[in-house]
């Protein structure tokens, strides 16, 4: 009765670890699949920065004041 | 046989099934990854196009100055040029390489335009240019027209067709964008900054 027991217990490990290994090369392929497919790369972009900086002298304050 | 034992008979068939399931699923999978030995082979390869852009120089600054006292304008540029005022002198222009495997075409946009950049009005008012020149020959392969490279066009805000074919052959990929101010002497003071941005698209063919 006892032996009867421990079988039916290893047997549902044996199903439990075949189901999970299934599950995981499914998914392991998967995402293979969209990495691969993510890498396309058709426009690109970039920025520069222009600049400089204006002293205060008369003339550009001039009116500023009052 | 008693129903404990049927239990048991069900569950062992289920348990073999799944396993044969797996163990052919398993071999399917390594088949595909590690192969099996074969007289011939052919090893293929499919590049796909990526546009990519960079500016390995992306900041120009002329630092603080001002009109001269007796100037109604300023004139400065990126190719050394500093008339009428006291800004640093820059003699580095901004420059652009393709660094995708695939030629582009290239447009250039500011994020303002001289009145908003720079202000002011004395001296004919401001004025903001850019000039695209190739850095390294032949880096424009298709330019837009004649006077397209190496002639200074006023910038307005909108993306702006620069070149129609930027080349991206690592001895050919290189132009250089040079940036021309007229700064009026009643522009407001502080400091001024405008971004330009290059956007490529994929050339996909024609002059």
């Amino acid at each position: 009765m006892e032996s009867e027991k421990v079988v039916v217990f290893l047997l549902l490990i044996v199903i439990l670890l075949s189901v999970s290994a299934i599950v995981i090369t499914s998914k392991i392929n998967s995402d293979s699949v969209s990495k691969i497919e993510s890498q396309d790369n058709f426009e690109g972009a970039n920025y520069a920065n222009v600049g400089f900086e204006i002293a205060e002298t008369s003339k550009n304050t001039r009116g500023l004041s009052g | 046989m008693s129903s404990k034992n049927n239990v048991l008979v069900i569950i062992a068939i289920i348990a073999l099934v799944i396993a044969l399931g797996n163990l052919l699923v398993t071999i399917n999978k390594a088949g595909k990854l590690t192969g099996y030995a074969a007289d011939q082979a052919t090893a293929a390869l499919e590049l796909a196009p990526a546009a990519k852009i960079n500016f390995v120089v992306d900041s120009i600054n002329w630092s603080s100055g001002a009109v001269n006292e007796n100037a109604t304008s300023a004139n400065i540029n990126s190719e050394g040029a500093v008339i009428g005022g006291n800004w640093s002198t820059v003699s580095q222009g901004l420059t652009l390489r393709n660094d995708g495997n695939v030629d582009v075409e290239l447009s250039l946009s500011t994020s303002n335009i001289a009145s908003a950049f720079i202000g002011g009005s004395l001296g004919g008012g401001p004025s903001y240019q850019l000039k695209v020149s190739n850095s390294e020959a032949s880096s424009c392969l298709f330019p837009l027209n004649s006077t397209n490279l190496g002639t200074y066009t006023e910038a307005n805000a909108t993306a702006q067709p620069t070149c129609k074919r930027f080349d991206q052959a690592d001895s050919s990929d290189l132009l250089r964008i040079d940036v021309n101010l007229t700064i009026p002497g009643d522009a407001e003071s502080g400091s001024k900054i405008s971004t330009i941005t290059a956007t490529a698209i994929i050339f996909t063919g024609g002059p």
